[in-house]
């Protein structure tokens, strides 16, 4: 924690003064979006102060809810929550945000599969906080230091599935993180922002903090909720779906931090205003974490569809040893397939873009290689890494990752035959598609784009 | 305890539907069935069904190692991925529904290639141990690798070597060999959801899951054996069998079991004149595929403690004679004594050929006393008079029908355990309701515990508890007595309280082929003994209440007539397979055939007559029962009217055309009949209702097989041991409704 | 009969320079060289051929040709063996009598797999097996009816640990039948005996 805090390093001047910009925001876009289609941008970034939703990232300010508060948090929150949940899906599928956990799926349609008939049911929100994706670091950031953000966010998301509580699902080693939500959770209670009655709407909401063992499966929402339920994290068959049949039973949505804290803003400042952002497809802000060999690693809010030099030049001091230094860059945590330096030039960071390069944006967490590093040895260290994580339900996650692991560190030591690489890329693609949840892909892409690029 | 809740189990158990459909679970008209393709080939099937299920309607089938149909799918082998069109991965057919127009492909590029993957995963970290593995020659992955997987090998085991896991300790009849595991978790699916003993999981993750007991502890169930079976490869083995044979030097032989009054299906595998062991057949009228461990196990009993040829006791000393001399002493006593102070008294583990011909011999000596060591009540209610007295009316498939179950003063755990399990499986699926009367037991699920005194049932009978509100409301209710409680004095009462309870919740029916009253037999003999005639009970041979000169023993070893109870001057004649109780107090042995070695019929507690096959030749000079007697009657001059097996069913026909009538149930009529006998008595029955069975370390010995069977002496040790180990908390269940 | 084909062959080469017969390199197989197999024909009918059959049969040319072959033959070496004292070679594959081999630490290397018992197509193998104390899987009884065995060496192809092998060993006849109804403790004493020789074929 303290290391990425010094490297935070004071870069980003804390900007003051956009409050007042921000509630102008919402004031003006709450009526109509405007009819008329604007012309679509061609540069995106760098974001302007006033735009950005994640006001304390750094930390400079109180976590706690007077701070938040007069950051904009729980402001006019009653409203919200009173123009119905209609209203929010409205203008979250407006707003184009996408999950912001990895795999994209438009969070306002995703929503909306739990508006069903009341079948009898306690319907559930459980909050993915269980970030531990490799290079990974920006749940946390908004956990510790601006937890109401996602606290409002459960409440106006369950407002918006009509669900009864939330579970925010914590990675165990948060433990601080924990602290602090179940800090800003305790106040909100005692604000009466949930509860019973939240905010005086009549709507009864409740949070729940569930720390977990330390596993990065239970960062996959089936698995989550099998930990949830107390059982062993090993991910579940689909169909059924969580919104059918999630926790305890009922119907589930399981979300991702930023997605949830991203809610109340986009609510408050309009989903035409989120749109504004990005790409078609692609659109608002989102968290970046840059880490690797720059010259200052660093969280920071960023338009989407911006482009990957200027994120890394602008934000992170660049490359250490230059742009032309670059060996590959891994877009969107470990388990999307790296880029090489060729593509690092031009890619645009959006979900759309990565994908058509044959990446992903992932959790956007940027890992950064110079030509300085042993790249087998990052991607061996990245198979033991998923070896080690792997649930070892279905077979070809649970015997190919092992295998996977013992061939790349062999490839490290020099003690493999070139015909081994094609093997190898062979194997990737045999545990690829083949497993019940997405942690054999991760584990085989990274493979399989060195094994083509660099071996 | 968990119970599938409704909506989880019709979304993730769609192959339940099938099954439940198939029992006329569903009242609901069946659903429009919805076409899919195989293989280009247009099927009609049910919503829900899985594509697995659907591509066994069309004959092809799908390779897999998790999937087992009489357990949830987990999905988690993937050897059963199979191509779908539209859709960009491979799914797992075992767990994907089928939908409409879905477009299955079983057979092409990306299917195999699927297939060969999965396959070389699973040989990675499988030991290249085949020769020495007792599953080989059986084993699900030498088959289907043959079928499916590459024929070679790419891992460099000279670098990255195996996995090595540790074996586990899981008591003396299942062998571990854990390096062979493919974590496919049938076994902790087994015997999580049928044997109800949460003792298997799986522990450690990826590549270091291990499946085992957590603990290193005595897998303590009645039915674990039946792992061995479900385990697709050589992890779990038969460990009394280990090494013995292979499979494809043994024969099979289909035979019916006798340990308990089920009759459930088996196979025994012989070689060479020896039973090599004991495997489940299916029949879902009666035991699905399980068998339960005493029922498997019991095999080396049958190889000791054998009498194998016939003697005569000369001066307290047993002599062994030729057949000659010992037919020749047994017919001239038979001639010599008065027809009245000659008796029979017939075993637990007696085949019906035996009971007929040793009923026919003794009457043609004008003799007609035929008891059975196991007793039930004669007077009230017609007693044995009417066949619905003592059989299990509405079978053992009715569990699955019913929707509340009493149980009285019966375990039935330990006393049929398949059938414990169909309870379980109805607990869980079908959301029935279990009560009980009787001591409390651990049955593996829930039950409410409506007391241990018979005065239970009055309070019953009287609408008391919640229990009985179940009870009445219950469309199909079934109410299941032991037959250990009924032994005794108070059992007639007991019966006609429970017939008095029955015809109050059948009043209230309106499907009267519903019988709500069934017995739980505990012997496999004694529902053909009861329909033949025999007298249920040997209370009129002790304290010389009759002076019996001649007592002919076929196959009683419960000791349940002792010389105390006839006097040392009568002569004692025992004709059976095990030098047990029955062979320690006779003057005269004649050794006989196991249920293994014989043609023979068993009855079983529903009343289903079924038929052993010879797998073996009886040991030494012993020979099937009902030709000894057969042989005896000639010498004793007046031969029975049957010498070949073909006559002698005949024979049976005559007596009981159900008999014969193999693999069916006789339907027991004259139920009202039977309730106009039915003594009413409005006083209590006040007896302590406890089950000979309590628990485990019970459940092994129980007749004369199990006694001479070291595997079960040492099963018995092991439970007693597992009871006092001191990590490992006992389970206390019926908590549901304790409280009441 | 040698100039009778080359007479025969100059006829070939006339007809197929004449075009007559097809080219040698035409698909067709031509068969050149025919053996006579008639009556010896003894004169060409010429008087030089009347003239060389008398001289022959005079003098008894061929008989002292032959006389000659005989000759040359007591110089020649033996073509049979002085067998009991002298042993003719026999290939690494030879199969002769069976043997249980062990491992060097001596422990048996026999696992009871029974898979050149299923593999016999003689059935002339028994085994049966059990736990050993240790745990191990071995056999109680091997025994072999050399009798029956038609030395296939198929057991040896299926043992997947090289324990039961065709040694070299071919002699091994006995006087009564049971003799040759061999045990595991016969053939693991063959084993100890010829382990140096098998484990050099085996190579």
């Amino acid at each position: 924690m303290a290391s990425s805090l010094t490297g935070l390093g004071g870069r980003l001047a804390v900007k003051s003064g956009y409050l007042h910009s921000l509630s102008r925001g919402f004031a003006a876009t709450a009526g109509a979006p405007a009819p008329e289609k604007k012309p679509e941008k061609t540069t995106y970034g760098p974001l302007k102060d006033q735009d950005r939703i994640f006001t304390n990232l750094y930390g400079r300010h109180d976590y706690r809810i007077k701070g938040a508060m007069s950051r904009g948090d729980w402001y006019k929150t009653k409203e919200i929550i009173l123009k119905g949940s209609e209203w929010i899906l409205k203008e979250m599928s407006a707003s184009g945000l996408r999950g912001r956990g990895g795999a994209g799926f438009p969070s306002g349609m995703k929503w909306g599969f739990m508006n069903k008939p009341f079948d009898g049911r306690p319907k559930y929100l459980v909050v993915n906080a269980d970030e531990g994706e490799p290079g990974t670091c920006k749940d946390r950031e908004i956990m510790r230091h601006d937890p109401h953000k996602l606290i409002e966010g459960c409440l106006i998301a369950g407002v918006a599935m009509g669900a009864r509580a939330a579970y925010i699902y914590i990675r165990g080693e948060f433990y601080n993180e924990a602290v602090c939500l179940q800090e800003a959770i305790h106040e909100a209670y005692q604000a009466g922002y949930l509860g019973k009655d939240c905010c005086g709407t009549g709507y009864n909401f409740d949070v729940f903090v569930h720390r977990g063992a330390g596993a990065y499966i239970c960062g996959e929402e089936t698995a989550l909720i099998e930990s949830l339920e107390g059982k062993q994290g090993k991910p579940r068959l689909k169909p059924p779906f969580p919104a059918d049949i999630g926790v305890f039973g009922c119907p589930t949505t399981v979300a991702n931090v930023e997605t949830v804290a991203v809610a109340p803003t986009i609510c408050r400042r309009g989903g035409a205003w989120f749109a504004s952002f990005g790409r078609e497809r692609n659109r608002g802000t989102k968290l970046f974490c840059i880490s690797g060999h720059v010259n200052n690693p660093c969280t920071v809010e960023e338009e989407m569809s911006v482009p990957l030099k200027d994120l890394i030049e602008r934000h992170c001091g660049g490359v250490i040893g230059g742009w032309d230094n670059l060996q590959a860059i891994i877009p969107g945590g470990s388990s999307v397939p790296l880029l090489p330096r060729s593509i690092c030039d031009t890619v645009l960071m959006d979900f759309d873009s990565l994908v058509a390069v044959q990446s992903g944006l992932g959790t956007a967490a940027v890992i950064v290689m110079n030509k300085q590093v042993d790249i087998v040895k990052c991607i061996a260290r990245l198979a033991l890494f998923y070896k080690h994580e792997s649930c070892g339900q279905c077979t070809p996650c649970r015997e190919g990752c092992s295998w996977l692991n013992k061939m790349m560190w062999r490839f490290v030591d020099g003690k493999a035959r070139p015909s081994e690489i094609d093997m190898i890329w062979e194997l990737s693609k045999q545990i690829e598609g083949h497993t019940i949840c997405a942690l054999g892909d991760a584990a085989a892409w990274p493979i399989q784009v060195s094994a083509s690029f660099y071996f | 305890m968990y119970r599938v809740p409704q909506l989880t189990r019709l979304a993730t158990t769609g192959a339940r539907i099938v099954t439940s459909s198939a029992r006329g679970q569903q009242t609901a008209a069946a659903p429009e069935k919805i076409e899919v393709f195989i293989d280009g080939k247009k099927v009609l099937v049910e919503p829900g069904m899985t594509i697995l299920q659907a591509c066994a309607l069309v004959g092809v089938d799908i390779p897999r190692f998790c999937y087992h149909d009489r357990l949830s799918i987990a999905g988690n082998c993937r050897m059963c991925l199979v191509e779908v069109e539209k859709s960009i991965k491979p799914v797992a057919s075992c767990a994907m529904p089928v939908m409409k127009g879905m477009r299955v492909k079983t057979d092409s590029p990306l299917t195999k290639k699927a297939r060969e993957g999965v396959m070389e995963f699973l040989l990675v970290n499988h030991p290249l141990d085949c020769p020495i593995c007792d599953q080989g020659g059986e084993c699900d992955l030498q088959d289907q690798s043959m079928g499916f997987g590459s024929d070679r090998g790419r891992h460099q085991n000279q670098y990255d070597g195996k996995r090595a896991v540790e074996d586990k300790n899981m008591g003396p009849l299942v062998k571990t060999s854990m390096n062979r595991c493919i974590q496919c978790t049938r076994c902790i699916r087994f015997a999580n959801e049928v044997a109800g003993v949460p003792d298997l999981g799986s522990t450690g993750r990826g590549n270091d899951m291990q499946i085992g007991t957590y603990v290193d502890k005595f897998f303590a169930s009645e039915l674990s054996g039946n792992v061995i079976d479900l385990c697709p490869v050589g992890a779990l083995t038969n460990k009394p069998y280990s090494f013995m044979a292979r499979p494809w030097e043994t024969r099979k032989t289909e035979s019916v079991d006798v340990m308990d009054a089920l009759g459930s299906n088996i196979v025994i595998s012989h070689r060479t004149g020896e039973v090599m062991r004991i495997i489940p057949r299916m029949n879902d009228d009666v035991n699905e595929e399980w068998i339960s461990d005493k029922t498997r196990f019991v095999t080396d009993g049958l190889k000791r403690q054998r009498l194998l040829a016939p003697m005569i006791k000369e001066g307290g000393q047993l002599k062994q004679v030729d057949w000659e001399e010992a037919l020749y002493v047994v017919a001239r006593k038979l001639r010599q004594t008065p027809a009245d102070q000659i008796a029979g008294v017939a075993g637990g583990l007696v085949d019906t050929e035996a009971l007929v011909a040793l009923k026919d011999l003794l009457n043609r000596f004008n003799c007609e006393n035929l008891y059975t060591e196991e007793s039930f009540p004669t007077v009230n209610g017609g007693g044995i008079d009417l066949r619905t007295n003592y059989i299990m009316n509405d079978r053992i498939m009715g569990v699955e029908d019913s929707d509340a179950l009493l149980l009285i003063g019966t375990n039935p755990r330990y006393e049929a355990p398949v059938f414990n399990a169909r309870i379980r499986k109805s607990f869980i699926h079908y959301n029935l309701d279990v009560g009980l009367i009787g001591s409390p037991v651990d049955l593996t699920y829930d039950y409410d515990h409506v007391g241990t005194n018979a005065k239970a049932l009055d309070d019953l009978l009287a609408g008391k508890g919640s229990f009985a509100e179940k009870l009445k409301s219950a469309k199909k209710p079934m109410v299941v007595v032991g037959a250990g409680v009924l032994q005794g004095p108070q059992g007639a009462a007991l019966l006609a309280k429970v017939h008095q309870l029955a015809d109050q919740l059948r009043s209230k029916q309106s499907d009267k082929s519903w019988k709500v009253v069934n017995v739980l037999q505990r012997v496999a003999g004694q529902v053909a003994a009861l329909d033949i005639g025999y007298k249920p009970s040997v209370e009129a041979l002790r304290d010389g209440k009759k002076s019996i000169k001649l007592l002919f023993l076929l196959g009683a070893d419960e000791a349940s007539v002792s010389r105390r109870d006839i006097g040392s001057d009568t002569f004692v004649v025992y004709q059976g397979h095990h030098g047990d109780a029955g062979a320690e107090i006779a003057d005269v042995i004649l050794p006989g055939a196991a249920y293994t070695e014989k043609e023979s019929t068993y009855v079983n507690t529903e009343g289903r007559s079924q038929k052993t096959l010879p797998a073996v030749q009886p040991p030494g000079l012993a020979r099937v029962d009902w030709k000894i007697l057969r042989a005896l009657s000639e010498i004793a001059g007046k031969a029975l009217p049957y010498s070949s097996i073909q006559e002698m069913r005949q024979r049976l026909a005559q007596v009981a055309p159900h008999l014969t009538r193999y693999g069916e149930v006789q339907e027991a009529n004259y139920l009202k009949q039977s309730m106009e006998l039915t003594e009413k008595s409005s006083s209590a029955v006040n007896a302590e209702l406890k089950p000979a069975q309590l628990e485990l370390a019970d459940f092994y010995m129980t007749n004369s097989i199990t006694r001479a069977s070291p595997t079960m002496a040492e099963c018995v040790r092991a439970a007693r041991k597992h009871q006092q180990n001191p990590h490992i908390e006992q389970p206390k269940r019926h908590t549901a409704a304790s409280a009441m | 009969m040698t100039s009778q084909l080359g007479k025969s062959r100059a006829a070939m080469e006339i007809l197929r320079r004449a075009r007559l017969l097809p080219s040698s390199s035409s698909v067709t197989q031509n068969r050149t060289i025919y053996k006579y197999v008639g009556e010896n024909v003894e004169s060409d009918g010429t008087l030089k051929g009347d003239t060389s059959r008398a001289f022959n049969q005079l003098f008894l040319v061929e008989l002292f040709r032959g006389m000659g072959v005989v000759a040359g033959h007591i110089f020649m070496e033996p073509a049979t063996i002085n067998y009991p004292f002298e042993k003719g070679p026999l290939g690494a594959r030879f199969r002769g009598e069976h043997a249980l081999r062990r491992y060097p630490s001596g422990e048996e290397r026999c696992i009871a797999c029974k898979l050149c018992e299923a593999i016999c197509p003689a059935q002339a193998i028994t085994i049966e097996a059990e736990p050993r104390p240790d745990g191990s899987r071995r056999t109680t009884r091997y025994d072999i009816d050399m009798t029956k065995c038609i030395y296939c060496g198929l057991c040896q192809e299926a043992c997947p640990v090289d324990a039961i092998v065709e040694g070299p060993n071919f002699e091994y006849s006995t006087e009564t039948h049971e003799e040759l109804l061999y045990n595991k403790e016969k053939l693991l004493s063959n084993g100890d005996r010829w382990e140096p020789e098998i484990a050099a074929n085996i190579q």
